[in-house]
């Protein structure tokens, strides 16, 4: 599942679904699409049924185009409703349902965030590399949701660090054939 | 070389909350603020724009209730295209409600559970990393599922009546372009347990229960926490039923005389008028008949329950019944029963979308009207956290010239600032320092409204809670974040 989380009405908030837009007009099998303004509790249910699921941001500061790292589960909290970090619905997913998706984090880097409609062009940019990196990344996901880098995908490599994967799951991965189809992702 | 990258996505709501508190020469407390830093460009924003985009484009003020502003700017849209209130087709109205009360239904689920549980159920003092809906799921998990199918059965109310969870178009200037299917209907009628009607029926009557009991074990605190006599104003319908949707314009005092005596919202501005203070970008609405030092007033579901005569569903209202009776039949006046009223109100709305979706009209087929135009439309109705105003003006080009918005968490705004005050002289005042317990206290206040910051505010970042404390100098001498 692509989750694209943020606001169409203020301007690069809207990268998210923006994203998600982009994979609709794509029409890929077995992918599901999601958008909404903010993650919420019941979205735990929902990560709970997929094997893996890539939410989608903007992002604030920083100068990379986009960034990509795995999400872990952690009690991160917020005194109000208005806000739910996707740490915490992991959290959520893994205490209610018991189920572990793999969950990445896609964030996009925008640099405009008052009202209005229309992406800043900067930020469009951005929208594209993320747009070209993830059709890469979705050509490594296994059937079972993760994520097997290749050498050709070495952002991928370097972002998810998985060299330290393997080593703390103690033996190295094989190099994985290209799934036939996409996986329910 | 290990390198460390640290990765801020931009929060959904963009916006914090700021408590300054100022302390006089004896250590007391002389001031204490709520701050909020208001963005109200959304009115410009509008301006210029066809009046038939409004209900899609004031969803994106809030992430947490699109649905509310998406009703209020529709039924200004109906005055404008002459179909107000009232005139709509009995399948545009009742799908309209429909949605209103999942909205209500999921927004006071999610702040029950997910904020106000915790607090009730671990105490003021629990850590902070426990006390939320993460420790919620740890050491009750069944009321942690309670919660989120709660939720979830809303936001699927609202998906199947609105469209979609983003700029849903399920309503539009003079009606609605969708009913629902019998399929949609039967869904959420006679699914498997848990997600059905039924089920969401019991479940909040269970939540009710809990609340009672803790209420039952810690009478002191809950009674007595930020209790602070008020104004309340809401909507309720003209036989003085709640109503969330529509209805008439009424005030009560805190010893329940009527201020506004159940008028008609399009002249809103008559009674309501809305100050300027320089140290708050949030104005401060009150009552033009007590002044802006009397007229301030609460919104929201302790509002709500103290302006209404009764509840028109038959458990809410034996519910109801028991609530009025702790008060003596006078308006009630404590912070944290706001948790037990919205509890009440989870009830009605279950029981009501029940009634809704057993209604034939709701798969009907006349979903618009046409009427003459008018240039000016206001539209309102009560969205879970108070009295929601949509007011605009349009030209001879069909195009938005003027547009006032006053949400709840405006309307709120001198009710936040009378919490924190109550929590500063109680726990605050003569300290040197704020501490831990100080802190969640503030934080209980806030959260027993939820502001809807993004609604009021935009502030690229983060979203804490900041508490500064200054001595009589005005030198900060504590501040603590969290």
């Amino acid at each position: 599942m692509v989750y694209g989380i943020g606001n169409p009405g203020r301007q690069d908030d809207g990268l998210g679904p923006a994203l998600v837009a982009e994979l609709e007009k794509k029409n890929l099998a077995g992918l599901t699409l999601e958008a909404n303004y903010q993650l919420q509790v019941e979205d735990a249910l929902l990560f709970a049924e997929h094997q893996m699921v890539i939410v989608v941001d903007a992002l604030g500061k920083g100068d990379k185009p986009y960034i990509f790292k795995k999400v872990k589960p952690a009690k991160n909290f917020s005194f109000t409703t208005h806000s739910f970090p996707p740490e915490g619905v992991a959290y959520l997913c893994q205490a209610l349902y018991q189920k572990k998706p793999e969950i990445y984090l896609l964030a996009i880097r925008g640099y405009y965030f008052d009202l209005g409609e229309t992406i800043s062009l900067k930020a469009q940019e951005n929208l594209r590399e993320a747009l070209r990196f993830f059709m890469k990344i979705l050509n490594f996901v296994t059937p079972k949701g993760k994520i097997i880098c290749y050498n050709k995908c070495s952002e991928s490599k370097k972002l998810l660090n998985l060299k330290e994967e393997r080593k703390s799951n103690g033996k190295k991965q094989k190099r994985s054939s290209r799934p036939g189809g996409y996986p329910r992702v | 070389m290990v390198r460390k990258i640290t990765i801020e996505p931009v929060t959904r709501v963009e916006g914090h909350g700021k408590v300054t508190i100022h302390l006089d020469e004896n250590g007391k407390v002389a001031q204490a603020r709520f701050h909020v830093v208001e963005f109200r460009g959304f009115e410009r924003f509008v301006q210029g724009r066809p009046y038939w985009e409004i209900p899609v484009l004031v969803q994106r003020l809030c992430g947490i209730c699109p649905v509310s502003h998406h009703l209020a700017g529709a039924k200004a849209m109906d005055v404008i295209v002459g179909v107000g209130p009232g005139k709509l087709t009995p399948t545009a109205e009742k799908i309209r409600r429909l949605m209103h009360y999942g909205q209500i239904l999921q927004s006071h689920s999610l702040h029950f559970f997910h904020l106000a549980s915790p607090d009730l159920l671990f105490g003021f003092d629990a850590d902070p990393a426990i006390r939320n809906i993460i420790g919620l799921a740890k050491s009750n998990k069944e009321l942690a599922v309670h919660g989120v199918i709660l939720r979830k059965f809303g936001q699927e109310i609202i998906k199947a009546t609105a469209g979609k969870k983003i700029h849903g178009t399920g309503a539009i200037p003079g009606g609605v372009n969708k009913s629902l299917t019998s399929e949609e209907r039967d869904y959420f009628l006679k699914s498997p347990a848990p997600f059905n009607v039924d089920t969401m029926i019991e479940w909040a009557q269970q939540a009710i229960e809990l609340f009672k009991k803790i209420h039952r074990e810690n009478r002191q605190v809950i009674d007595n926490f930020a209790h602070f006599p008020s104004n309340h104003l809401s909507l309720v319908r003209k036989d003085g039923a709640l109503d969330f949707y529509h209805g008439v314009l009424r005030a009560v005092d805190a010893d329940g005389r009527k201020i506004l005596n159940d008028v008609d919202y399009q002249d809103y501005l008559e009674y309501i008028a809305e100050e300027v203070r320089p140290w708050s970008y949030m104005k401060f609405p009150y009552l033009k008949k007590l002044g802006k030092e009397k007229g301030w007033y609460r919104v929201g579901p302790l509002a709500r329950l103290n302006t209404c005569d009764y509840i028109p569903s038959p458990r809410a209202q034996k519910e109801f019944e028991e609530y009025k009776a702790y008060t003596d039949g006078k308006p009630n006046n404590r912070t944290l029963h706001s948790h037990w009223a919205r509890l009440i109100e989870i009830l009605h709305a279950a029981e009501v979308i029940k009634e809704l979706l057993l209604d034939p009209d709701i798969t009907g087929g006349k979903l618009v009207k046409k009427g003459r135009k008018k240039h000016e439309g206001v539209g309102l109705l009560e969205a879970p956290r108070g009295t929601l105003f949509h007011h605009y003006r349009i030209n001879d080009d069909d195009q938005v010239i003027m547009a006032n918005l006053i949400v709840s968490t405006t309307n709120n705004n001198e009710a936040y600032n009378q919490a924190v005050k109550y929590v500063a002289e109680e726990f605050i005042s003569g300290k040197p320092e704020i501490t831990e317990g100080m802190l969640n206290r503030v934080e209980v206040a806030i959260r027993a409204y939820d502001p809807c910051l993004s609604c009021a505010t935009h502030a690229v970042g983060q979203m804490p809670l900041e508490v500064d404390l200054y001595d009589s100098k005005g030198q900060l001498i504590d501040r603590k974040r969290k």
